[in-house]
């Protein structure tokens, strides 16, 4: 096995030469070192299970931020039923488990080599890990310069935004208008829209009377659990929500505050835009993604990249037509981070990769205390070469609980811990 | 019909107890690891309503699992689920959570009830609520999954021979039995 040397930090990383030098000198010439980059869903998660497979492989996560913020859950946060701190983690529970976690933004890879490029320095690896999330199509709209990203937040990715929206609602005077966009596909978590409408709305009830939500969706219809959303927007909802179908956004005005389709602008005291999305940035700068696509093809098997060998993607970021008729939701990153994770180890052993198995379970919200779900289990099929859905396991649940939002609630503890502690 | 099913039965389970002893216990692990997204790291659940399954006792969560899938307990997520999975792979999988170690509810609620309560308990559950046969391990489970539980029994949602007693006690009765077990080791 080639041997690294070290981590190649400059001046900016001197810090982190001094606290992690000892470490990887002391581990001698032939540790395994798999690099996880991204610190989410997927990467907390493979970065995890690798130390659970094989502790004596070591393992190294580099995240560009301080703290985990999670997505599944910020909705909750918009309306006060939770609050950001409920929803925000550090890395200590991965360090404690001898995972280095390096603070660096990742923006380049020589794979020949085995290294990716930080701001601050250079990593070697035997083995890379990837899972850049989403980032969002500004171009696709006119006039979405840096004014109107601030004037209409898409608090998409769990952070400042959701706190920004946050208090938008709150401010909202009683009898004022909420407006917000559902992205077209394929974006990350299907139900998110239509679960933060069904919030929303719930919230405008109770604390705004008077005030309406505008949804402005490009789908002919509710995208995902769309029975479901309807039911109980028409059991609770009639009198708030407007929902409006094949609207396709062309521009927006920050100075006037206006967004507007082809044929109608509209006006509203909160705009919520979510825009379409693709891969994050990363996927991008390492070379993930092929030419004039917008997402990362894999092998299903093991998710490594079918364009840069001993890079496995995982997540959002993955083109769902090579890895599989997975949605993109935080519970099948968790899934592809441990598929990802049994690989490498499997490989950097000379072994077969097991054969993966993946699953979702996705609650969401469609009141302050009732929820809907729905689940999935997806498999390799050995004939075809592909993995599949698994037809009976994948489908939504009868109608909305209590219990079923309890069992949101508990979701979101299991999977935290099961990816940081 | 029956006896056609009683056969079927028979070899599908002979079939799964060959297969599993062929395979590698990796394949338990594989197929297990999708399920801590809710139930916790090795089914230690740090949740409420989710419950405890590592360390739980194995015929209990085989007779879980296939009633799940055959539509014989109160629709949550497991009923999809379950169907996600041959019988044999649901014997690796709850094989693996058997071997589990069991992690103690972090949410026991101190009981003031008398040992008198939960006497008729222990003859199926053990006499610490340790399981034994298919009957589960409650001692340490979460004391608000166990109200549940006792509580769908009550309804008459779930049924599971003497389980019927509880449809005469009083939802504070079982709330107590619920903590009572809940602070049991």
């Amino acid at each position: 096995m080639k041997r690294r040397d070290f981590i190649k930090y400059g001046a900016v990383g001197l810090g982190a030469v001094s606290l992690c030098a000892p470490n990887v000198f002391a581990a001698g010439h032939n540790r395994r070192r798999v690099v996880v980059v991204g610190g989410g869903y997927g990467g907390a998660t493979a970065a995890r299970y690798i130390k659970l497979i094989d502790s004596s492989v070591e393992v190294i996560l580099i995240e560009k931020n301080d703290q985990f913020i999670s997505c599944p859950i910020s909705n909750w946060v918009l309306v006060g039923m939770k609050r950001m701190s409920d929803i925000s983690f550090g890395y200590q529970g991965l360090a404690a488990r001898g995972i280095q976690v390096i603070k660096d933004e990742i923006i380049g890879i020589d794979a020949k080599a085995g290294y990716v490029q930080g701001r601050k320095g250079k990593v070697e690896y035997d083995r890379l890990i990837v899972s850049p999330g989403i980032d969002f199509r500004y171009d696709l709209i006119e006039g979405f310069d840096d004014a109107a990203r601030k004037m209409f937040p898409h608090a998409y990715k769990a952070g400042p935004q959701t706190v920004q929206l946050q208090q938008e609602l709150q401010a909202l005077q009683p009898g004022g208008t909420v407006l917000m966009t559902v992205p077209d596909n394929a974006y990350r978590c299907p139900p998110g829209p239509y679960e933060r409408a069904s919030l929303i709305a719930d919230y405008l009830q109770k604390n705004k009377k008077g005030s309406k939500l505008v949804i402005l969706d490009p789908h002919q219809k509710i995208a995902s659990k769309g029975k479901l959303f309807k039911a109980a927007w028409d059991a609770y909802y009639t009198d708030i929500i407007d929902y409006r179908t094949e609207e396709i956004i062309a521009s927006v005005d920050a100075k006037k505050k206006t967004i507007s389709t082809y044929e109608e602008e509209f006006k509203a005291d909160v705009i919520n835009f979510i825009p379409d999305q693709k891969a994050g940035k990363l996927a991008f700068d390492l070379g993930l993604i092929p030419e004039k696509k917008l997402w990362a093809p894999v092998k299903p098997l093991t998710l490594e990249s079918t364009l840069v060998p001993g890079v496995h993607v995982i997540g959002d970021a993955t083109d769902s037509l090579s890895s599989g008729p997975m949605p993109k939701s935080g519970f099948v990153a968790n899934s592809m981070g441990k598929v990802a994770a049994a690989a490498v180890v499997a490989e950097l052993s000379g072994k077969k990769a097991p054969l993966p198995s993946f699953a979702n379970t996705c609650y969401s919200m469609v009141s302050g205390t009732e929820a809907i779900f729905i689940t999935g289990v997806y498999k390799y099929d050995l004939a075809a070469g592909k993995n599949i859905k698994i037809k009976e396991a994948s489908i939504t649940s009868p109608g909305r609980s209590a219990y079923y939002g309890k069992c949101a609630d508990d979701w979101a503890t299991s999977i935290w811990s099961d990816m940081l502690s | 019909m029956l006896r056609v099913t009683i056969v079927f039965l028979m070899m599908s389970l002979a079939v799964g107890s060959v297969f599993a002893s062929a395979t590698e216990q990796g394949d338990g692990a594989r197929l297990s690891r999708t399920c801590a997204g809710c139930h916790g790291t090795d089914g230690a659940s740090p949740g409420k309503v989710i419950p405890i399954i590592g360390g739980q006792v194995e015929k209990y969560l085989q007779k879980t699992l296939g009633e799940f899938a055959a539509d014989k307990r109160p629709g949550d997520v497991m009923r999809n689920l379950a169907k996600g999975y041959s019988t044999v792979e649901q014997k690796q999988i709850t094989a693996y959570f058997m071997a589990r170690p069991w992690v103690n509810t972090s949410h026991a609620v101190a009981s003031t009830a008398e040992a008198s309560l939960v006497a008729s308990c222990k003859g199926c559950h053990g006499s610490q609520g340790e399981g034994k046969g298919s009957f589960p391990r409650i001692a340490g489970q979460h004391p608000d999954y166990l109200y549940l539980a006792l509580m769908e029994y009550k309804q008459g949602e779930r049924t599971s021979g003497l389980m019927k007693l509880v449809q005469k006690l009083d939802e504070t009765t079982l709330k107590q039995m619920a903590a009572y077990y809940s602070s049991l080791n």
